[in-house]
């Protein structure tokens, strides 16, 4: 009965960070993927490109700094504002 | 009966605050290591501005970044699978990781090979490469070895959709290492 109880909580506190099922959330990390991988592309190109390219640059390092810490870090989860 | 009963509530208290006084642990430690990272960052502009050294291998960072991308989508995947339930597509995307980890810090020895011969650590620019780009390193290293203590586990049966926080853990502190590189990848080779 304890175990019961005990195993019905580890799943609610782990639905609270794995409650999206896997193939939304294999989904979400391809998606997310896809858009490092262009933002990168997109960095070294300006990086090459570009004579002084840091101001160009810090959006992009930026939004792939926010994606990563969003979508696979679940920071926002960390502030109660639910899980991707 | 009574002595019971408080126990139960105890071990439920305990299992309702674990987890998160776990992740919050983990946070406030990957804070700390943002500090030390941002540190030396700062240094890196302080001592050298924004300029770059035309030796930089360029291509070998790109691919090098490339490589931490793939290995973070497979450690996502790993967490994913675990949550789920899928232990053979964890372990597989767990030892993905690993390999993709092991290659990163191959790549990493390669190119201080040929900076040390255009920009050694006694130079300005050297110290603050070869620093930042050794505690990086050293990071993924010590990643590696957590993926390899949660693969290991895993594949004694540990673990599953109730009971993941620590592939969650190793995995969160391997998008950790990710989001420094993320930084870092500009801070030395492209700025």
């Amino acid at each position: 009965m304890a175990d019961t109880n005990e195993t019905r909580l580890f799943e609610e506190l782990t639905t609270e960070v794995h409650g999206s099922p896997l193939r939304q959330r294999l989904r979400i990390g391809l998606v997310v993927m896809g858009g490092l991988a262009v933002l990168t592309v997109i960095e070294y190109v300006i990086a090459v490109g570009v004579e002084n390219p840091l101001l160009p640059l810090i959006p992009f390092a930026a939004l792939k700094f926010v994606l990563i810490l969003e979508y696979f870090m679940h920071f926002s989860a960390l502030l109660g504002r639910g899980d991707h | 009966m009574a002595a019971v009963t408080v126990e139960a509530a105890h071990s439920r208290a305990e299992l309702l605050h674990q987890p998160r006084s776990n992740k919050l642990g983990l946070w406030i430690f990957m804070a700390s290591e943002t500090f030390l990272f941002s540190a030396l960052i700062s240094a890196r502009f302080i001592t050298s501005g924004v300029q770059r050294p035309e030796e930089l291998n360029q291509s070998l960072a790109f691919a090098l970044t490339c490589v931490l991308l793939v290995s973070s989508i497979s450690a996502f995947l790993a967490e994913a699978f675990i949550a789920t339930g899928h232990r053979r597509a964890f372990l597989n995307a767990t030892r993905i990781t690993i390999v993709f980890g092991l290659v990163f810090i191959g790549g990493v020895m390669f190119e201080w090979r040929e900076a040390l011969h255009h920009f050694p650590p006694g130079t300005i620019y050297g110290s603050a490469f070869f620093s930042l780009v050794g505690l990086h390193a050293f990071h993924v290293l010590t990643g590696v070895l957590a993926l390899a203590v949660v693969l290991n586990l895993g594949a004694l049966g540990h673990f599953g959709p109730t009971n993941s926080w620590p592939v969650e853990g190793a995995v969160k502190y391997w998008h950790f290492v990710d989001l420094m590189w993320v930084v870092i990848y500009p801070t030395l080779y492209l700025f």
